[in-house]
């Protein structure tokens, strides 16, 4: 216990940085599946087909996998890049900056399903009627459609928050020190890597209990109009 | 609406705030070291790293007029790190070896240290390949050891792990038979805990193959850093000479761990 008592700063430290990952990542995430949904309802044909492309290549690759290319093979090409142009020796590309958008891509592509199918729970005849009595494009979108689509979409925003905040542990690979990798290190370091596991365990527990709670208070915020039916 | 979609600017802005672009300074040399490795790799309480590959390094530096500035990365990511210029040098007690010169150069070796199989004290096996048959060995993945097991342990069962503390967790949960682990930490595994030393001890604690191991543990370099290497390798030289090494091995060893 004195060793975790020793280390509780950088434990502190790496909760911040696992939170502000977890958070820039969602709101990363949450900005392509708006945009990913609108192409695959809205768009053309070409528009839907590239969101159909990015949702199903994306699900199917492992998220380390994505990692690893994204940071060091990006890395490597903007190099080689800068190299042949002979425009830059080295550019960093920032952990923090690289995890946030590979976190956000890979999320995105679960978003977009997820807004695509809370789109479709809304009955259209209310988009209708929005139109029959004069309503702009952007006033069905602000009055109607958005505060209901956040309804039926926040579920499924919390699940995958929720598995968000795990997958950040993954940046550990490209040398971002988080909760996960700071609590590894330091059990490693001074032998006792189940206290140190523990108590990693414990505060994505508090995360978890804290993100549900937000999330029971937005839902009840965004279904207020909405009769329940169980 | 407008507040939150203001509070989602501060963020992104924070966000950008983190990543200032990284001036280089010629006087800086970057080192990449995997924590978790002690006594060679070690992250303090405070933050800062520690341990023999760290103090080396500033030994180091201290002598080729640069400043040693650590980044601590996941063993599986230290060669690509490396490779896309995150840092310019890796000094973690990577094992000089065959494998790994296609992908980096090497100075020197720093420190030589042979390997060690460490079992049940009643284990009752040999280390070698008839002894092994059979046998879950542990070991750290992607690691020079891995190498030496499937050459001279061939009918063993490879157990890879990420760190080679998950290893020896197993060996004590009694998941597997034997760890196959550099001798000197190993050795100081056993006498961190009575437990340990009770109950485990090597089969054969001086395990060498040159074709694995190599000639020892060195720093690598990307490829034709020419200059950079050979003011290293000086720079080794230099702290053979005046003490300043057997000084720094006998503080963490208790003997000179250069090896031959």
């Amino acid at each position: 216990m004195d060793s975790l008592w020793n280390y509780k700063w950088l434990l502190v430290q790496g909760s911040g940085i696992t939170l502000l990952l977890g958070i820039c990542s969602l709101c990363l995430a949450l900005v392509i599946g708006l945009a990913g949904a609108a192409a695959k309802i809205g768009g053309g044909s070409a528009l839907r087909r590239i969101a159909g492309c990015y949702t199903t290549f994306v699900r199917s690759v492992p998220d380390l996998c994505m990692m690893l290319l994204l940071y060091f093979g990006g890395q490597t090409l903007l190099n080689k890049l800068g190299t042949v142009t002979g425009w830059w020796d080295y550019v960093e590309l920032n952990a923090f900056f690289a995890g946030v958008i590979t976190i956000g891509f890979i999320f995105g592509a679960y978003m977009t399903e997820t807004f695509r199918g809370a789109y479709v729970s809304i009955p259209p005849g209310q988009l209708e009627a929005a139109h029959a009595i004069g309503m702009t494009h952007g006033q069905v979108f602000r009055l109607i459609t958005f505060p209901q689509l956040m309804g039926y979409a926040l579920p499924s925003i919390g699940v995958n928050w929720m598995v968000l905040l795990k997958t950040t542990a993954l940046v550990s690979v490209i040398g971002l020190k988080d909760l996960v990798s700071y609590g590894m290190s330091a059990g490693n370091t001074t032998r006792n890597p189940f206290i140190f596991l523990l108590a990693i365990m414990a505060i994505y527990l508090l995360f978890t209990a804290a993100s549900e709670a937000v999330l029971r208070a937005l839902e009840a915020r965004y279904t207020r109009g909405r009769r329940r039916e169980v | 609406m407008k507040r939150r979609i203001a509070f989602l600017g501060v963020l992104a802005a924070a966000a950008m705030s983190l990543m200032p672009p990284i001036v280089q300074a010629e006087d800086v040399l970057r080192v990449g070291i995997s924590s978790g490795y002690p006594p060679f790799d070690v992250l303090n309480s405070d933050g800062t790293l520690g341990g023999f590959d760290v103090d080396y390094a500033n030994l180091l530096c201290e002598r080729i007029n640069r400043k040693c500035e650590f980044v601590d990365i996941e063993w599986d990511g230290i060669i690509p790190g490396l490779l896309a210029k995150k840092f310019d040098v890796i000094i973690s007690s990577m094992g000089i070896n065959e494998e790994r010169m296609k992908q980096v150069d090497f100075t020197d070796p720093y420190y030589k240290g042979p390997s060690a199989l460490i079992a049940l004290k009643d284990a009752g096996f040999t280390a070698d390949e008839a002894g092994t048959a059979g046998k879950s060995i542990g070991l750290l993945r992607a690691s020079a050891h891995e190498c030496y097991l499937k050459k001279h342990m061939a009918n063993a069962d490879m157990r890879q792990y990420t760190t080679s503390e998950e290893a020896y967790l197993d060996l004590q949960a009694g998941r597997i038979d034997a760890v196959l682990v550099d001798t000197i930490p190993g050795e100081v595994w056993l006498k961190s805990d009575p437990k340990n030393a009770d109950k485990f001890a090597p089969i054969k604690a001086d395990l060498y193959d040159d074709q694995c191991f190599g000639v020892g543990s060195g720093i690598a370099l990307r490829k034709g850093n020419e200059a950079l290497k050979g003011k290293l390798n000086a720079a080794i030289a230099k702290t053979r000479e005046d003490g300043s090494y057997i000084a720094l091995s006998n503080k963490y060893f208790g003997r000179d761990i250069y090896g031959n």
